[in-house]
């Protein structure tokens, strides 16, 4: 969390992707550890197939504005996601994009954000369990592995609480490549 | 552990202080950015031993919530402005007859259709002046989730104590926003009075608190209630005494009240050179901007219309401390502001903030605009 108190995320890609579940969970793991949080989405039609948005606020104290105005982190996993909600980022904001699935966009440099980090994600998932169901939670993995924002135990636990039985060891073990592919992010990631 | 927070959505949080406050009956045609109310509703009220009815449109929506109210439910139904506009006649009807109910209308972009998923705050003058004829009306105005829970809560009482509707004035932001509640707010349940003589009964018969004891439907009682003027046996009379009577009382049952009613919520008045105005999401826009002014050493301050309506302008020139500007943000072309005029005539400086595009307006939009209007 940086030193004014307030961690701010957005996540874009596609309607169905689960970013908004994502945020979610991310939200009430921050929660659990006696965190404010503020969540929010673009809602409607957007939510079902069209470009999604999903944001997320925390910080140690109360949160007066609850929308994302300068982000820490700026998560894409699709070229119109990063297109669309792209703008409105800083010097402070750390990019994440799925390589495999994104061309690298040319609007980024070392004077408009504070770095481009190109991750594999979606042929890394398909690799590796034959499916990119877990692209969400791939995703918290990457924000957990480069933020530690929460306790891993407890992104785990909320993890838990909001994905179906059947589907939570692949989710599980979607978390931990995330996070493995931030550690190994030197050997497969492109930075600027 | 005396607090405990889970993370809930406004809409989640208006449902669940119903529920608390003892609402057993839901009656709504489902709209965006409102729609998960009834959603939740639908599932909720059979739990909870209540009725949730899904109805063909938003005038058998208010008007079934008049009709469960007066057989004695707490009721609840939720809308958006296009679903309000068409609530406007049984609005009406519940001042008249004096059915307690609770309309939670979540603003979006109007006027029309407009924008289902963008944010507005455009229903303000909608609630005090949707619906025809001298009538009165109690709005609140929640800033955030857990607020959303206590104001829905408090709307339910006030309705009963006051036997007049009242109308939670939310917006797109909030309805769909994600925040920590403390489950351990403590509930507070006000319950209607009733008749207890049968002898000499009349409905419409008041004592000094002007509300009447209106037996609800189907407890013995020989009651009447009607949309046309009525004395207190509550049958329809064409005589201009009783008829300004009547509408008298209506207004003084909640002027008589008006510590009990209003509520605001201040944040460093008394020494403020800039003070805001305002209500709901924009607030939170706002108490950022205060925050950051005051850091920048400019006395900055912010009062926030938990109760929009009744409006007493005594009440509020008394809480604006003596700010020499007054800033007015909305998300609308000027509506919260004609009343600070009227508050205010020329002996301060009133400054309308206005946007809409469909998105908040910013606390850096907020200093932005104070730099710009040298204020």
């Amino acid at each position: 969390m940086s030193n004014d108190n307030r961690f701010e995320l957005r996540m874009t890609g596609s309607g169905g992707q689960g970013l908004i579940l994502g945020s979610i969970i991310l939200a009430e793991a921050a929660i659990m550890e006696g965190k404010i949080v503020t969540q929010s989405q673009v809602y409607g039609a957007e939510a079902r197939g069209g470009t999604t948005k999903a944001e997320l606020v925390i910080s140690n104290k109360h949160i007066a504005y609850p929308k994302v105005t300068d982000p820490d982190l700026l998560a894409a996993v699709t070229n119109e996601g990063l297109r669309q909600y792209g703008g409105g980022i800083s010097r402070k904001t750390e990019v994440v994009i799925d390589s495999s699935a994104m061309s690298t966009p040319d609007f980024l440099n070392e004077e408009n954000c504070r770095g481009l980090l190109a991750l594999p994600i979606r042929s890394t998932l398909i690799s590796r369990f034959r499916s990119e169901l877990g692209l969400n939670i791939a995703l918290l993995g990457i924000i957990e592995g480069l933020t530690a924002i929460v306790d891993v135990e407890t992104l785990r636990k909320a993890v838990a609480m909001h994905i179906k039985k059947q589907f939570l060891d692949l989710n599980m073990k979607a978390l931990d490549l995330g996070m493995e592919m931030v550690e190994a992010q030197a050997k497969t990631g492109i930075r600027i | 552990m005396s607090e405990m927070r889970v993370l809930m959505q406004g809409n989640e949080a208006v449902a669940e202080g119903a529920i608390a406050a003892g609402v057993r009956f839901y009656a709504g045609y489902p709209i965006t950015p409102s729609s998960e109310i009834a959603e939740i509703m639908a599932k909720r009220m059979p739990q909870v031993g209540g009725t949730f009815m899904q109805m063909e449109d938003e005038i058998a929506s208010i008007m079934a919530i008049v009709g469960a109210s007066m057989a004695g439910k707490k009721v609840l139904t939720a809308t958006s402005g296009p679903g309000f506009s068409l609530m406007q006649e049984g609005l009406g009807y519940a001042c008249m007859v004096e059915a307690p109910i609770v309309i939670l209308d979540s603003m979006r972009y109007g006027p029309s259709t407009g924008m289902a998923t963008k944010v507005s705050q455009m229903d303000l003058m909608q609630t005090r002046w949707g619906t025809h004829g001298d009538h009165w009306v109690i709005v609140l105005s929640p800033a955030s989730v857990e607020e959303s829970y206590q104001l829905t809560m408090r709307a339910v009482n006030l309705a009963e104590k006051y036997r007049n509707p009242v109308i939670v004035l939310s917006d797109e932001t909030i309805s769909h926003l994600r925040e920590p509640i403390d489950t351990s707010i403590p509930k507070a349940v006000v319950d209607r009075r009733l008749p207890t003589e049968k002898a000499g009964y009349l409905p419409y018969k008041t004592d000094e608190t002007l509300v009447p004891t209106i037996a609800n439907v189907g407890t013995g009682f020989r009651t009447s209630f009607t949309g046309l003027v009525h004395g207190e046996s509550g049958f329809q009379t064409a005589n201009g005494h009783v008829a300004e009577a009547l509408v008298e009382r209506l207004r003084d049952k909640l002027f008589n009240n008006l510590d009990d009613i209003i509520q605001f919520e201040t944040d460093r008045v008394e020494d403020a050179d800039i003070l805001f105005m305002s209500f709901g999401i924009t607030a939170r826009g706002v108490s950022e901007a205060v925050e950051s002014l005051r850091s920048h050493g400019r006395k900055a301050g912010s009062l926030r219309f938990v109760t929009l309506f009744p409006f007493d302008d005594d009440r509020v020139r008394k809480a604006a401390g003596n700010a020499r500007t007054i800033v007015v943000p909305e998300l609308n072309s000027g509506q919260l502001v004609l009343l600070v005029k009227r508050v205010f005539g020329d002996s301060r400086k009133v400054v309308p903030m206005n946007k809409i595009n469909g998105d908040l307006i910013s606390p850096q939009e907020i200093l932005s605009f104070i730099r710009e209007e040298n204020l």
